[in-house]
């Protein structure tokens, strides 16, 4: 599965990390105490972190990170970097000498991450982070830390924080001694409102413009062909594979789910089938929706024939945006019991 | 305008009207061929068409054959289409291009016409696209044309239950891409309707019909290199690599793949009336699904 690529893998003893959406001093401060943390562990490396399109000024950014340093310790202040990467201008400020990190290389590697995690609207990362806490419930996962949350979702801390509020709020969660937490029930509620409901699932819509659409079983074939593994089936056929006695014949559409961000290239939907165009009005019918799932990790599996499917959350917010509610309640009520 | 005909009254008048020994030498290729292979989608309205192109073969007993057929069909009341520019000719030195073509109406009927057309000459065919043989018959000489890809068509041609086939949708679609490796200047007849946008829109003409006959497209690159080995075993890896390019080249040109449409809706697709956006979509399936794969597999045959 593709997932956010290890920086050190790329640079040795280095961990870069890209972050888009950091507007408040208070996420910058976070995001310098989770570099701390990381940096304890690994002392052998350097921190260099990249605020993508962020707001802040260069003189702004120098000013809080030599703030952080001036209380940890001086050993591990001299390996933490900020710079600002804005996507149009590229580099605002870039000492490419101290780094030893080519600005080439380094602007690939932010481009790349940055389709992959999509913009971080807050919506979005609540509901990420839902939905991790559900599927873990699913499958009976043991409880997570809130470090693991931010890892799996691409949430900041701050978010995973407040949502884990907003779900204790709600008499949702369960926390053991230790802090690591899990859901105490589906919040069959709240998920509706957060996932379904709320708009920060963004999605694209593309029809058939041949007059011979083809259908979605024959387009999931082709999808399987083209062998990419960050794009999985979600929708009735994902659905039917966790719970196969689902109540409807065929599928009405193919809901792919994109591992990344609403920048991810959707190339591939013309090798998929060169009939499809993106349509835009909501009275169109549609043949192909196109999911993204910005988190960091995808969750998709592969069933007995090869089909990358998403998770069984994913299928199910699939079929009430398809507007497939009764087949969703049916689904829901099913892998809750399942689950009991 | 062309007239709507039932391929299947034609084909069981054409029959009727053949010595029966040559029925089985008979391969009816075009619109008609299509029409029969596409009766249950095109079964409203048959197919618009006034020529019935008729290929004899095979090539060794292509004059014997035509000889026969040709004095059978006079002999039944069909009438030959002599005009001033190629009038009936008994003289043995008339110029094989100044003889006219075996293209005879039914008894009665003027709205179609019959014309034979004969399996390749390989050794013709080596430099040219067309080779053309005299024909001695008791009712004059005539010439007899032949397309090199039209051999093709003998691969597997579909039996009828009136004794003649057809050729398949498959063979007909790789003779004329191969036909036409670009958008040539040729036109049909009078009209300005290039001969390479019609048989390159027919290819897309097909394909669409065999999507509505729920028949997958992707199973012809496999067929038409067995098709290549059987018929141009020399040529089979450069042919396959440069089949796509004609229909490419029409894809990318607006005015040209217009007038495939328009004869397109005007011929085969009469009845469906596809808009170029269709067709188009069709197009880009179809070099997906066919021309893709067919280069992808010749890639992996060892270069002749």
């Amino acid at each position: 599965m593709p997932k956010k690529l290890p920086s050190e893998s790329v640079w040795p003893n280095w961990y870069v990390c890209v972050k888009s959406g950091i507007f408040t001093a208070r996420d910058l401060r976070s995001i310098l105490v989770s570099a701390a943390y990381d940096l304890e562990r690994t002392p052998e490396n350097r921190y260099l972190c990249v605020l993508v399109d962020s707001k802040f000024t260069r003189e702004r950014v120098k000013s809080e990170l030599q703030a952080f340093k001036r209380i940890i310790h001086p050993q591990m202040a001299g390996r933490i970097y900020l710079t600002l990467f804005h996507q149009a201008k590229g580099f605002i400020d870039f000492p490419e000498n101290e780094f030893g990190i080519s600005q080439n290389e380094l602007r690939q590697f932010i481009q790349e991450q940055v389709a992959l995690t999509g913009k971080n609207s807050p919506g979005a990362t609540r509901s990420a982070v839902l939905n991790l806490l559900a599927l873990s419930w699913l499958n009976r996962d043991e409880p997570q830390t809130t470090e693991a949350l931010c890892q799996a979702s691409g949430a900041s801390y701050p978010t995973v924080v407040n949502t884990i509020k907003e779900l204790e709020a709600e008499n949702l969660i369960a926390r053991q001694s230790d802090r690591r937490v899990s859901l105490k029930r589906f919040p069959e509620r709240l998920w509706k409102r957060w996932v379904v409901d709320g708009e920060a699932r963004k999605s694209i819509r593309f029809n058939d413009r041949s007059g011979q659409p083809r259908t979605p079983e024959d387009l999931a074939e082709r999808l399987q062909e083209l062998n990419l593994p960050n794009v999985a089936i979600g929708g009735v056929i994902g659905a039917k594979h966790y719970y196969p006695m689902l109540n409807i014949t065929g599928s009405p559409r193919l809901d792919l789910i994109v591992h990344g961000g609403v920048k991810s290239d959707l190339a591939f939907i013309t090798k998929l089938d060169p009939a499809l165009r993106q349509i835009n009005n909501l009275m169109d019918p549609e043949n192909v929706v196109v999911h993204f799932l910005p988190r960091a990790e995808s969750m998709f599996i592969k069933d007995h024939n090869g089909l990358l499917l998403a998770d069984p959350i994913e299928c199910l917010a699939n079929l009430y945006q398809a507007g497939l509610d009764y087949q969703g309640e049916d689904m829901l009520s099913t892998l809750i019991a399942k689950r009991k | 305008m062309p007239e709507n005909l039932l391929p299947e009254n034609i084909l069981q008048r054409v029959s009727n009207a053949l010595p029966a020994t040559a029925r089985k030498n008979i391969i009816v290729i075009g619109s008609l061929a299509a029409g029969h292979y596409f009766s249950n989608v095109l079964s409203h309205g048959g197919v618009r068409t006034k020529d019935v192109d008729c290929m004899i073969w095979p090539h060794a007993h292509v004059k014997v054959l035509a000889k026969n057929v040709t004095e059978e069909l006079i002999d039944h009341g069909w009438k030959c289409n002599f005009t001033n520019e190629y009038p009936q000719s008994y003289d043995e030195e008339t110029k094989t291009e100044n003889l006219p073509i075996v293209r005879l109406y039914p008894e009665g009927n003027t709205e179609w016409f019959l014309e034979l057309l004969n399996s390749p000459n390989t050794d013709a065919t080596q430099n040219s696209m067309r080779s053309t043989e005299k024909l001695n018959t008791k009712h004059g000489y005539f010439a007899l044309c032949g397309f090199k890809y039209l051999g093709l068509a003998e691969v597997s041609p579909i039996q009828t239950e009136y004794e003649i086939s057809i050729a398949s949708p498959q063979m007909m679609a790789l003779a004329n891409l191969l036909h036409h490796p670009k958008i040539g200047e040729e036109t049909i007849g009078t009209t300005n309707e290039k001969r390479s946008n019609k048989d390159l829109g027919r290819v897309l003409a097909l394909a669409h019909l065999m999507t509505l006959s729920k028949k997958d497209l992707r199973e012809w690159p496999g067929l038409w290199l067995e098709a290549l080995e059987i018929k141009f075993p020399n040529e089979v890896r450069e042919l396959a690599l440069r089949a796509g390019n004609g229909l490419n080249d029409l894809l990318n040109q607006e005015d040209d793949f217009e007038q495939a449409v328009k004869i397109c809706n005007d011929g085969l697709l009469a009845h469906h009336k596809v808009t170029p956006e269709q067709l188009r979509s069709t197009g880009g399936r179809f070099m997906g699904d066919v021309i893709d794969r067919l280069k992808k597999l010749a890639r992996t045959l060892t270069v002749a």
